[in-house]
């Protein structure tokens, strides 16, 4: 039988210092070859290897099941739930967006956009060029000899309460015409 | 003090008279520009657009085709047709149904063309006040408004009477 002081020899000690190295497997060949000598000839320090051996097993059966009950696909989703939400603002969105984008896509959408800007400032010009203006409000909405000398009427000025004036001359029937409401009459010539 | 009472009761009579007779004259068809020999005559019409049935009312045979082209109404009623007679720069009046009036006033003629000043109110409401050149012969259009069961439309046209 062997007693307390002679498991608390200098080589009892190294050992036992080496053991979480060598339950972690970062020991080299001279030291495990030690460690398992010593181990041997040594029934406390056989026995302290044992239960860490035994812990070792039983911690890495653990994590290995609890590894495996993970599902790695849902793992990122089930942390971002937990992160506080951060809601990005919108041109940090687009910005991001641009940035993952490849360079044609980029091409793409700048030609798109280049033209949407291009639609947008025709459709301005062509409705504030129009004759047949749709006010949005009671206001004065004509002033001056706008129109050309042979139509029916040079309409030099309309004052109305009304939020929509149309004004057409029909020049076929040498007429000219008002048209005060809420909405533009549907249909016709309109 | 009785001739006093009599004399403050008379101030106030002539007063009121005079105040009943300016607020006459504002829409009289006889002002003093009206007394001028006449030179232009303003012709009015009311007509109703609707969709109420299918009908064109035969005194508007002249412009019925040209309503159908150019509103989206199925009937077609003439409620009142009139003409006046004024100067250059007089009142030509007229009272529509539904509380409206036209006030129109003839100008001047120049190139062709009559130059007015045409108001269409509702109660206090302008719904229309333009001032436009109307070449002879030409018919000028107002419509819009509410009327019935439809949207009232104004023919309103002008000729000139002293032939240059």
């Amino acid at each position: 039988m062997t007693d307390s002081r002679e498991h608390n020899t200098q080589g009892c000690r190294e050992v036992r210092d080496l053991l979480a190295l060598f339950f972690d497997g970062e020991l080299g060949a001279d030291d495990v070859r030690r460690v398992s000598v010593h181990g041997a000839a040594c029934p406390q320090c056989q026995e302290e290897i044992g239960v860490l051996d035994r812990l070792h097993v039983l911690v890495k059966a653990t994590v290995e099941e609890k590894a495996d009950a993970v599902d790695p696909a849902k793992l990122w989703q089930r942390i971002e739930a937990r992160l506080p939400a951060t809601e990005a603002r919108w041109w940090e969105r687009v910005k991001s967006w641009w940035e993952a984008s490849e360079p044609a896509g980029r091409l793409v959408w700048s030609a798109a956009a280049a033209v949407a800007v291009a639609v947008l400032a025709l459709s301005l010009y062509l409705r504030s060029a129009d004759v047949r203006s749709v006010p949005q409000a009671p206001t004065q909405i004509a002033h001056g000899r706008s129109n050309a000398l042979d139509v029916p009427a040079e309409i030099q000025q309309i004052e109305t309460d009304f939020p929509v004036v149309t004004v057409m001359n029909d020049e076929a029937h040498d007429t000219a015409v008002i048209w005060v409401s809420d909405e533009a009459p549907a249909g016709g010539q309109w | 003090m009785k001739a006093f009472w009599i004399l403050i009761g008379g101030v106030l009579a002539v007063g009121t008279a005079q105040r009943c007779v300016a607020q006459a004259g504002a829409r009289s068809p006889v002002d003093p520009v009206r007394q001028l020999a006449p030179a232009v005559e303003v012709r009015v019409g009311c007509v109703v657009g609707s969709n109420s049935g299918q009908y064109m009312d035969p005194q508007l045979q002249l412009i019925g085709h040209q309503l159908r082209s150019l509103f989206p109404y199925r009937s077609y009623r003439l409620l009142k047709e009139e003409s006046q007679q004024v100067p250059w720069g007089g009142r030509a009046g007229f009272d529509l149904p539904g509380g409206r009036y036209v006030l129109v006033i003839p100008r001047g003629f120049r190139e062709g063309r009559i130059a007015m000043k045409v108001m269409v109110i509702e109660g206090a409401r302008p719904i229309v006040d333009t001032s436009l050149a109307l070449r002879r012969d030409a018919r000028l259009l107002v419509g819009g408004p509410r009327q019935a069961n439809g949207v009232l439309i104004l023919t309103i046209g002008a000729e000139k009477l002293d032939q240059e």
